[in-house]
C-alpha cells in the first residue's frame, strides 16, 4: 500500500482524537490542503515533518474518496500547470502534502490558540471564507456544459 | 493448563486436605462451599503462594502456618506448610511444591519464623518423573503472574472493571494478556536512553546549546510539578462532590426541605438531558463538517482548475479520445458528467453509446471530465453544508435557552431553601445545608477553573518543549561527541514514537477483538436489549437500544459483574486462540489455555443476575472453579449449573473454642458432609 507522509503538530491530535471533528487523519490533512491553496500558503521545505511531528496517510484512503481524489488532481494541477499532474499520484501526494504543510500553520494561527473545543472556529472560518466567495452562479453550468457537448457531439 | 490436583498441609487453618478438580468438556466446574470465613479466600492464596510467593490477606497475613500445628510443636519445633499442585500443561504432567519451615520461637509464638522455603516443580517424560531447574521461571512462564489477578479473582470485586474511571485496569489487562507489556517497557526504556544521550550531549556540546538543554530540562520539571499540582486539584474536585451529595441526601431526608430537594434533583435531570442533546448537536455539526467542511473551501480550487481545463481542451491542448471504461461508468450511472439523465433508447443515451470503441486507456481528458463532473455535485453540497450548519446552530441555540431556563429554576430552589430557617430536631437547618452547599459549588467551580488553567499551562510548556527541540536539532555543534550523541538522542526518540505507534495499534487491535468477544456474549446473556463495549478510550460500557440510538445506561452491579465476566472471557479466548494459532508474531506472547478460579462470584447479586452470571461462568473458560457460600449458591445459581459440575467440597471449619482446640477447616466430599449432617 502506497503511503505519505505529512507534517503534524498537536492540533492534528487535538481536532481528530481529543474533540473528534474529523474522524480521520487524512478528512484534516485534505481540509488542512485546501485552506493551504485558499490561503497561498503551501511549503515546500520540512512539509513531510520531523522529530514525532510526522504522520502517515494510506493514499488509499484518499483514492476512495471522489472529492478527495479531485481536491488532490486539482491541488496537482494548479502546481505544475500540467494537465498531466491529473493523472500523477506521485505528483498529486506530494501537492496534498505541501499545502496541507502550509494550510497547518495558518490553521494553528487562527484556530490553534482556541481554548477548548475549536469546532465553532473552524465553522466560522468556512462561513467566513463562504462570504468572501464571489457567487459562482451560472458560470459552473456553463463549463459543465461545455464539456458535456463535448460528449454529445457524437463520432 | 488443566488443575488436577490441589494439597494442601499447614496452610493457615488447613492441615491436611485435597481438592480434585472437575476436568472434561461436559461436567468441567468445580464447587467448593463454604461459609464466610471457612477458608474460601485462603484456596485462592493456596495458588498465588504457590506460584509466586505472593498472598493477600485481610487478616494477619504473617501467620502462613496453621494455628493448631504451631499451637501443637515445642519452642525450637519446625512445622512443614507446603502446598502441592498437580496439573497438565501442553501435554506434560507436572507436579508443583512450595514447602515453608516455621520454627517456633516461643511458647506463645503461633506465627513462627520461616527457616526453610523451597518450591519444586517436577515433570513426568517417558513415564518417569524428573526436577526442572529454575522451577520459579518455569511455573512464570506456565501462568505469567502479570496474568494471575485474571485468572485468580475475587468475584466480589470483579464488578470493578466496569465501574467508573477504571480504563487504566482495562487496558492493563489487555496489555498483559497480549504480552504487550514488554513493548511497552521497551518504549519506556528507550525515552530513558533519550534522557541520558541528552545528558551526554549536554556534556560536551557548545555554552549555546547547553543553555537550551537547560531550558528544555527546566521545563520538563515544571511540568512535573503541574502535573503534581493537577492530581490534587481532582482530588479536591472529588471530594467536594461527594460533601455537595451528602448534603443533597441530608436535604432530602428533612421533611422541610424534602420537596424542594426532589424537585432540584428532577431540575437537574432536565438540565443534564439538555446537555445531552446538545452534545448530540455538537456531534452532528462534526459529522457534517468531517464529512463535507472541505467542499465550500475546495470551491475556488475545482472551479479555477476546470476553468483552465476548460478552456485547455477549447485550444485542443488536452487530447479527446475518451476510453470504454469512463463511458460505461456514465453509462451505469445512468447520467452524464452534467447530470443529465442517461435513459436507454433516449438519444442522449445513443450518443454517449456511440462514443465507445475508442482503444486508449483512462487519461488526462477523463481525469478533467471527471473533475467538471464534481461540479455540479460540490455546488449542491456547499449550498446544502452550510444550511444544514445554520439549522443545527439555531437548534443548539434554543437548546441552550431551555438550559438556562432550567438553570433560573434551579436558582429559584437554593433561593427558597436558603430562606428555611429553623432548625430540625437533629440540629439541622435546610437554610445552613444550602448556604453551605452554595460554598461548595462555588469552590468546586473555582477548582474546575484551576484545573483548566493547570491544564493549560501543560500544554504551553508541552509546546515550548517541542520549539526548544526544534533549535537543539537546527544548532550546529563542532564537537564529534556532541553531534554523535545528538544523533543517538534522536535515533532514540524516533524509535521511541514508532514503538509508541506499534503499541497503541496493537493495543487498539486487541481492543477490538475483545470487543467483538464481549458483545456477543454479553447480550445472549443480559436479559434487557443491552449491549457491552470497550470503548476507545478502554472504558468497559454497557448501551442501550431507544429508538434509533444507543444510550449509555447506569449499569447495576449485576449488569457490571456481567460485562467484567464477558470481558475476561474474551480475554481467555484471546490467550486461547493465540496459543492454537500457527502464526508466529514478534510482539506477542504465545499465549495459552488458562483455568478462571473465582472466590464468590455471586455475592451480592440479586436472583435473576445469578442466573445470568451463572449461565456465564462454564462459557468462560475450559476448566472453571468456584467458591460460594451455601446462600450464594441456593436457588438460580445450582438449577443453571448443576449439569456441569464434575466435583463438589465443602469447607467445614470449626473456630476451635477451648484450651486445645483451634481454627481448623476441613474439606470434604460431598458423601462425607452429608455423612456429617
Amino acid at each position: 500500500m502506497r503511503t505519505q507522509k505529512y507534517k503534524k503538530s498537536e492540533l492534528y491530535d487535538r481536532v481528530v482524537e481529543t474533540h473528534e471533528i474529523f474522524e480521520n487523519s487524512y478528512d484534516f490533512m485534505v481540509f488542512l490542503a485546501v485552506v493551504g491553496y485558499r490561503e497561498n500558503q503551501k511549503i515546500t521545505s520540512n512539509y513531510l515533518g520531523s522529530n514525532g511531528m510526522s504522520g502517515e496517510i494510506g493514499v488509499d484512503n484518499l483514492k476512495g474518496n471522489e472529492l478527495y481524489r479531485t481536491v488532490m488532481a486539482c491541488l496537482a494541477f494548479q502546481d505544475t500547470g500540467d494537465p498531466s499532474a491529473l493523472v500523477d499520484e506521485g505528483q498529486q501526494s506530494k501537492t496534498l502534502a505541501q499545502y496541507a504543510a502550509g494550510g497547518l500553520d495558518f490553521a494553528e494561527k487562527e484556530f490553534g490558540k482556541v481554548a477548548g473545543d475549536p469546532t465553532d472556529a473552524i465553522v466560522n472560518y468556512i462561513r467566513t471564507a463562504q462570504d468572501d466567495e464571489p457567487g459562482s452562479g451560472g458560470e459552473l453550468e456553463k463549463i459543465v456544459e461545455s464539456f458535456d457537448e463535448e460528449i454529445m457531439k457524437g463520432t | 493448563m488443566e488443575l488436577k490436583r490441589l494439597e494442601l498441609e499447614n496452610f493457615r487453618q488447613f492441615r491436611d486436605d485435597a481438592i480434585t478438580f472437575a476436568n472434561g468438556s461436559e461436567k468441567n466446574v468445580t464447587v467448593v462451599h463454604g461459609q464466610n470465613g471457612s477458608g474460601k479466600t485462603t484456596l485462592l492464596n493456596a495458588f498465588t503462594w504457590l506460584f509466586y510467593d505472593d498472598v493477600d490477606f485481610d487478616t494477619r497475613p504473617e501467620r502462613l502456618a496453621s494455628e493448631g500445628a504451631m499451637a501443637e510443636a515445642a519452642v525450637g519445633d519446625k512445622v512443614d506448610v507446603s502446598v502441592r499442585l498437580s496439573f497438565d500443561h501442553e501435554g506434560v504432567e507436572y507436579v508443583a511444591e512450595r514447602n515453608a519451615v516455621y520454627e517456633k520461637q516461643s511458647s506463645d509464638d503461633f506465627d513462627g519464623e520461616v527457616t526453610e522455603m523451597d518450591l519444586q516443580l517436577k515433570y513426568r517424560e517417558n513415564g518417569s518423573w524428573a526436577t526442572r531447574n529454575n522451577a520459579s521461571n518455569k511455573l512464570d512462564q506456565i501462568l505469567p503472574e502479570r496474568l494471575s489477578g485474571l485468572f485468580f479473582f475475587d468475584g466480589e470485586d470483579i464488578d470493578e472493571l466496569a465501574g467508573i474511571d477504571n480504563q487504566d485496569r482495562i487496558q492493563e489487562a489487555i496489555q498483559n494478556i497480549m504480552g504487550l507489556t514488554i513493548l511497552e517497557r521497551a518504549t519506556k526504556h528507550l525515552g530513558d536512553a533519550a534522557g541520558r544521550f541528552e545528558n551526554e550531549i549536554q556534556e560536551s556540546a557548545s555554552e549555546e546549546l547547553a543553555e537550551l538543554i537547560d531550558q528544555k530540562q527546566a521545563i520538563e520539571e515544571e511540568i512535573d510539578a503541574l502535573k503534581r499540582e493537577q492530581d490534587d486539584v481532582q482530588r479536591n474536585i472529588e471530594h467536594i462532590e461527594q460533601e455537595i451529595s451528602d448534603i443533597d441526601q441530608k436535604l432530602e431526608r428533612l421533611d422541610e426541605s424534602a420537596a424542594l430537594q426532589e424537585r432540584r434533583s428532577e431540575y437537574e435531570e432536565e438540565v443534564q438531558e439538555l446537555e445531552t442533546d446538545i452534545e448530540r448537536i455538537n456531534d452532528q455539526i462534526k459529522e457534517q463538517l468531517s464529512e463535507e467542511g472541505v467542499v465550500p473551501l475546495a470551491m475556488p480550487l475545482i472551479r479555477e482548475t476546470a476553468e483552465e481545463l476548460d478552456a485547455m481542451r477549447e485550444r485542443g491542448e488536452i487530447p479527446s479520445e475518451l476510453s470504454d471504461s469512463f463511458i460505461e461508468s456514465l453509462l451505469q450511472a445512468e447520467q452524464c458528467i452534467c447530470g443529465r439523465e442517461l435513459e436507454q433508447g433516449t438519444q442522449p443515451y445513443e450518443h454517449v453509446v456511440g462514443r465507445r470503441g475508442d482503444t486508449i486507456e483512462d487519461g488526462v481528458e477523463q481525469a478533467a471530465l471527471r473533475i467538471v463532473g464534481q461540479l455540479n455535485r460540490i455546488a449542491e453540497i456547499e449550498s446544502d453544508f452550510l444550511e444544514e450548519i445554520d439549522e443545527l446552530t439555531a437548534q443548539r441555540r434554543e437548546l441552550h435557552d431551555e438550559v438556562e431556563d432550567w438553570e433560573e429554576k434551579i436558582d429559584d430552589v437554593s433561593t427558597e431553601l436558603q430562606k428555611m430557617d429553623s432548625t430540625t430536631d437533629e440540629g439541622l437547618s435546610p437554610s445552613q445545608l444550602e448556604n453551605n452547599r452554595e460554598q461548595k459549588l462555588a469552590e468546586r467551580d473555582d477548582l474546575i477553573g484551576e484545573e483548566a488553567a493547570i491544564e493549560q499551562k501543560i500544554d504551553d510548556k508541552n509546546e515550548a518543549i517541542s520549539e526548544i527541540e526544534t533549535e537543539i536539532d537546527d544548532q550546529q555543534d563542532e564537537h564529534a561527541e556532541t553531534l554523535l550523541a545528538k544523533k543517538r538522542r534522536k535515533a532514540a526518540k524516533e524509535v521511541e514514537h514508532e514503538l509508541q505507534t506499534v503499541f497503541d495499534n496493537l493495543k487498539n487491535k486487541v481492543r477490538r477483538w475483545s470487543n467483538e468477544r464481549i458483545q456477543s456474549e454479553f447480550s445472549e446473556i443480559a436479559t434487557k436489549d443491552l449491549q457491552a463495549e470497550i470503548s476507545e478510550d478502554f472504558a468497559l460500557k454497557i448501551w442501550q437500544q431507544v429508538g434509533d440510538e444507543q444510550i449509555e445506561v447506569d449499569k447495576s452491579r449485576g449488569e457490571r459483574q456481567i460485562a467484567s465476566l464477558a470481558f475476561i472471557g474474551s480475554l481467555v479466548d484471546i490467550a486461547q486462540e493465540r496459543y492454537e494459532s500457527e502464526a508466529e508474531s514478534e510482539y506477542f506472547d504465545t499465549g495459552g489455555i488458562y483455568p478462571i478460579v473465582m472466590d464468590s462470584p455471586f455475592g451480592a447479586l440479586d436472583k435473576t443476575h445469578r442466573r445470568e452470571v451463572s449461565e456465564a461462568i462454564p462459557r468462560l473458560a475450559n476448566q472453571v472453579v468456584v467458591f460460594a457460600t451455601d446462600a450464594q449458591w441456593e436457588g438460580p445459581v445450582e438449577d443453571e449449573m448443576e449439569d456441569i459440575v464434575g466435583e463438589v467440597y465443602w469447607l467445614n471449619f470449626t473456630d476451635g473454642e477451648g484450651v486445645d482446640n483451634h481454627p481448623q477447616t476441613r474439606i470434604e466430599t460431598e458423601q462425607m458432609a452429608a455423612r456429617g449432617d
